[in-house]
């Protein structure tokens, strides 16, 4: 089953997300998207299957005074959605690159 | 983390309570079912929050929004289905109790769609199997309806039709192919090997395709070119290892160098099936003139654009054409035909019908009776289906989620009822009748898991709509009020009472199904057979025709035969006749009594011959006269015995012993035969049929290659078998040894059949009896229950144990006697489907109406009594105090 690509701002939640991120607003934090894109985008990916979420154990919660909150994480589609994605990514700045390149080719040697 | 100034504090709490409130106002735009989830994660992320709260807390607008907007059935549907597994989860009881309840049901209705669907509906596996037809004769003179064919008819019908591409033969018995068993020697233990004898054109005319070589060509149908053999797939496998390059080579069988043409595909089916395929071996002569003898089945593969019916018309013209000119043989023989389908499946179909239609009532009375469960769980829920919809769930939301529940109740009935329906399955094709037809291709296929699907989601939404139904209509003040006083909450369930007169119902249909065909199986067992099974074995021979080619040959070995057997320790009695017993149809002809009028003359008389000592073995009685004996050879006066019905007909008051009769009509060549001996009648063709005229012949005097052995003797099965191979062996090591078996074997497995429907038919009455009787305990149990502070005043204000038992028996007795009389009426019409399978017992058997309404009574009064006792000993002050 081949899925379309995630769009930029999903791949760098995605991206944000496999680089360590666990919540929200560290995503926010991350990414610098605002949270009115971030949101949607988690539940979006969620939805796909790309992340999945789990609630923190309430115990450790407990213990440090402060209420449970929400993990994401990368499934292993998600995971391959990503590098996908990142690869497109780069095989279309490749072309840009390749064409900016014909356009002004003495500003690159120089 | 470093604390903050006291105000830069409070500035931060104000700061993230407005948070809190933009969040929680967002909430209301999410969906209901995902909201305190929602809010829970972004609580928590504004509370870590310590700069921007109220800034990042405006994002759960457009979150709250994007959730609505993709509000997605899937997730819901699993979030219900989540519900639902917990909410069974929590009453494991319940569960298992109606799961098991519907696996009964579904997979029972699953095994038998599979068998019927696989036997009944299923195309055979032919090319273009609807254009082919099975032709037989009938004979309103001799009561013959589907008589085996007169080769010389076929011959005309070949020559005259127009209506078909071709008319394949094989060698008939009864309905099926006449099966031999010969034996394939050369290379190791002698081996039985079964073989059908077709026409050429048998493969072309099925649209069979061999898988390797070639099937038969047309001249080696005739003797002198027909030591030719296609071996079936299996057989290929088993004996030769699959060896591709097998054609072309040779093998004996019967002492008869045959060479292998070709091996038919592994799909190929044709009846019961055989090792070898051979051409009817005949001369061209025989083909064109046997018109008397009738032994023939014939498959016909219609044109296109010839219907049945114009076949049929064309066939009754030439059946008349030929009637006329050969009136002795062929007056009033008519010629008749159907769909080879029909002729296949047509004898299993009636019992197929009756299991289906059993099954049904299975399925329906487990359906009742889980529904009646969930009703008595959906009143107990009332109160938290009520607080669901006060609290803002719509009536459609509180539907679905119950009608999900059920679905999942069904899904886990329906996940095990293919369970069951696989090993009902297993055990059928390993046990059941060898006269099944298609039975070895049954299977738990797609077509039966598609159905069972099907089925369980038909269950499903049948039972799961009833609570619905009645939790909804009651309304929320209703049930709250209710559940707040049990005592008020008794009320009717006129819901539940019907799906328990339903249960009782169809539990009647299904035991008067069942006792029906068990006291007509009981009637089977009773028929005085004439002679007797036990202490006897038997096992039929077929002498190879190269080794014993003339009548001589055959007697001197079949004397030897007898007398080593008789020489066997513990052997009292042995003997042998051409026809085993309770095999069908023994072939007939004319006879004349001599010193009768010209017309006086018995058509259809049967015909065996037996040997001395064949009557003793199987303990059949002589009336009148003397057995066989030695001196009944070759050279001697013909003698024959008949049995007492043959007397009763045509010797009525006269003595029988010493007059002559011959095999043909009067002014026949036919020699006479005297009559030595008066035997009482036996069932010799099946257990289901009356003796007929019978005439025996001594077979010294009718030699033929097949034999049938029997043996009395007081000795277990087993010993005798090895002791009669044995005898064999020495007598000839080429003969490959027979399969011997008691008698007693014979005549069950000749009852296999019925054993199977009767059984089978228990089996489902048995369920159906039992769910009724936990359907009625269930309702009663519960009535009586909500019922205890009722019959706590009663009993407070004076009422007697008497009262309490009256109070509770008489709703019981009512659903009881209401669920009896339907269940009599639905029985009545279900007799009539059964009736076609009945032996001595009709469909309206008043014994049987009897027996299954006092059995029914019966196991109600067991399932009233335990909740009449538990309300009789209601102890008033404590169903008071619970007020």
């Amino acid at each position: 089953m081949s899925r379309p690509l995630p769009s930029p701002a999903l791949l760098d939640v995605l991206q944000a997300l496999a680089a360590g991120c666990r919540y929200g607003f560290d995503l926010i934090d991350a990414t610098g998207l605002p949270s009115g894109t971030v949101y949607p985008a988690l539940s979006r990916l969620e939805r796909d299957a790309l992340v999945s979420s789990r609630w923190e154990d309430a115990r450790i919660a407990q213990r440090e005074k402060r209420p449970p909150r929400r993990y994401y994480e990368v499934t292993a589609a998600g995971d391959r959605a990503l590098r996908a994605g990142l690869l497109a990514l780069k095989e279309r700045e490749r072309a840009a690159r390749g064409r900016s390149r014909l356009l002004r080719p003495f500003r690159a040697r120089g | 983390m470093n604390p903050m100034p006291a105000d830069a504090g409070a500035t931060a709490r104000w700061l993230r309570r407005w948070a809190f409130r933009v969040v929680s106002c967002a909430s209301l735009v999410v969906p209901e079912w995902r909201r305190a989830e929602w809010l829970r994660e972004w609580e928590a992320e504004i509370w870590h929050e310590r700069r921007h709260p109220v800034r990042r807390s405006t994002g759960a607008v457009p979150h709250a929004l994007w959730l609505r907007q993709h509000h997605w059935g899937l997730d819901m549907l699993i979030q219900d289905i989540r519900y639902g597994v917990r909410m069974l989860a929590r009453e494991p009881a319940f569960t298992a109790v109606a799961a098991i309840t519907l696996a009964l049901g579904i997979g029972a209705t699953t095994a038998i769609f599979s068998i019927v669907n696989t036997v009944l509906w299923r195309g055979l596996p032919y090319r273009d199997a609807g254009r082919l037809a099975q032709l037989w004769e009938t004979n309103r003179d001799r009561g013959w309806t589907e008589a085996e064919c007169a080769p010389a008819n076929v011959a005309d019908w070949r020559r005259l039709s127009r209506s078909f591409d071709g008319l394949a033969m094989y060698y008939g018995a009864g309905r099926e192919p006449a099966v031999s068993i010969l034996a394939l020697t050369g290379s190791g233990e002698p081996e039985r090997v079964s073989a059908i004898n077709v026409s050429a054109n048998f493969f072309d005319v099925l649209g069979a395709e061999p898988a390797l070589g070639r099937t038969f060509a047309a001249d080696e149908e005739w003797k002198g070119r027909s030591d030719v053999v296609v071996l079936s797939e299996p057989f290929w496998r088993r004996r030769f290892g699959g060896d591709p390059s097998i054609v072309g080579r040779s093998i004996v069988l019967d002492g008869r160098p045959t060479a292998i043409v070709g091996v038919l595909s592994a799909s190929f089916r044709f009846a019961g099936g055989a090792d070898v395929w051979m051409p009817l071996g005949w001369t061209r002569e025989q083909a064109a003139a046997t018109r008397l003898a009738h032994y023939m089945r014939v498959i016909g593969r219609l044109k296109p654009h010839v219907t049945l019916e114009q076949a049929r018309a064309e066939m009754d013209g030439i059946a008349g054409d030929l009637a006329r000119a050969y009136p002795v043989m062929n007056t009033h023989m008519a010629v008749g035909l159907g769909p080879l389908q029909d002729w296949v499946v047509g004898p299993s179909r009636p019992a197929l019908l009756v299991f289906f239609a059993a099954v049904g009532l299975v399925l329906l009375v487990s359906c009742a009776n889980v529904a009646n469960l969930m009703l008595a769980r959906g009143t107990a829920r009332e109160r938290e289906l009520a607080i669901r919809t006060a609290l803002g769930a719509s009536r459609a939301r509180v539907w679905r989620q119950m009608l999900t529940e059920s679905l999942v109740l069904a899904a886990i009935g329906g996940a095990l009822g293919v369970a069951v329906a696989y090993a009902a399955v297993r055990l059928v094709v390993a046990y059941g009748p060898s006269s099944l037809p298609r039975i070895g291709d049954i299977a738990i296929d797609a077509a039966a898991l598609a159905f069972a699907v099907a089925v369980t989601t038909l269950t499903g939404i049948v039972f799961g709509l009833s609570p619905v139904w009645q939790s909804v209509s009651g309304g929320v003040a209703h049930a709250l009020k209710a559940g707040a006083h049990p005592a008020v909450a008794v009320g009717r369930s006129p819901a539940r009472q019907t799906l328990v007169v339903a249960e009782i119902a169809g539990a009647m249909v299904l035991l008067v199904g069942a006792v029906l065909l068990g006291r007509s199986f009981a009637k089977l067992n009773q028929v005085d057979l004439g002679f007797n099974p036990r202490g006897a074995v038997t096992f039929e021979l077929l002498l190879p025709p190269t080794v014993y080619p003339t009548p001589a040959a055959q007697r001197a070995f079949l004397d030897r035969l007898l007398a080593g057997m008789r020489e066997m320790p513990g052997v009292s009695h042995a003997g042998a006749s051409q026809r085993p017993l309770l095999h069908g149809a023994l072939w007939s002809s004319d006879f004349t009594i001599e010193h009768r009028a010209p017309d006086d003359f018995g058509i259809e008389v049967r015909h065996d011959e037996v040997s001395p000592g064949y009557f003793d073995a199987i303990g059949a009685r002589l009336l009148q006269g003397r057995d066989f004996t030695a001196g009944d050879g070759p050279g001697a006066p013909l003698a024959v015995i008949v049995n007492d019905a043959l007397v009763r007909r045509y010797l009525r008051g006269e003595d029988p012993i010493g007059r002559r009769l011959n095999f043909d009509r009067p002014g026949g060549r036919s020699p006479w035969r005297v009559i030595v001996g008066v035997v009482a009648d036996f069932h010799e063709e099946a257990l289901d049929r009356e003796s007929r005229p019978t005439i025996y012949e001594s077979l010294a005097q009718n030699t033929d290659r097949t034999l049938t052995v029997v043996l009395r003797s007081p000795l277990p099965a087993s010993t005798l078998a090895a002791g009669s191979r044995a005898v064999l062996r020495d007598l000839d090591p080429n003969i490959p040894a027979p399969t011997v078996r008691s008698l007693q074997e014979r005549v069950d497995e000749t009852l296999s059949p019925q054993r199977f429907t009767t059984t089978l038919m228990g089996l489902f009455a048995a369920i159906g009896i039992l769910l009724a009787a936990v359907g009625l305990y269930g309702v009663l149990a519960y009535r009586a229950a909500r019922r205890t502070h009722e019959i706590g005043v009663r009993m407070a204000l004076g009422a007697g144990a008497a009262d309490v038992v009256r109070l509770v028996g008489r709703e019981a007795l009512a659903v009881v006697s209401i669920g009896v009389v339907a269940g009599l009426g639905l029985a009545l019409a279900f007799g009539r489907l059964v009736s076609s399978l009945l032996f001595g017992v009709t469909s309206t058997d008043w014994v049987t109406y009897a027996t299954v309404t006092g059995l029914l009574i019966a196991v109600a009064g067991v399932a009233i009594a335990l909740p009449v006792r538990r309300a009789m000993h209601v102890n008033p002050l404590i169903a008071l105090r619970a007020e």
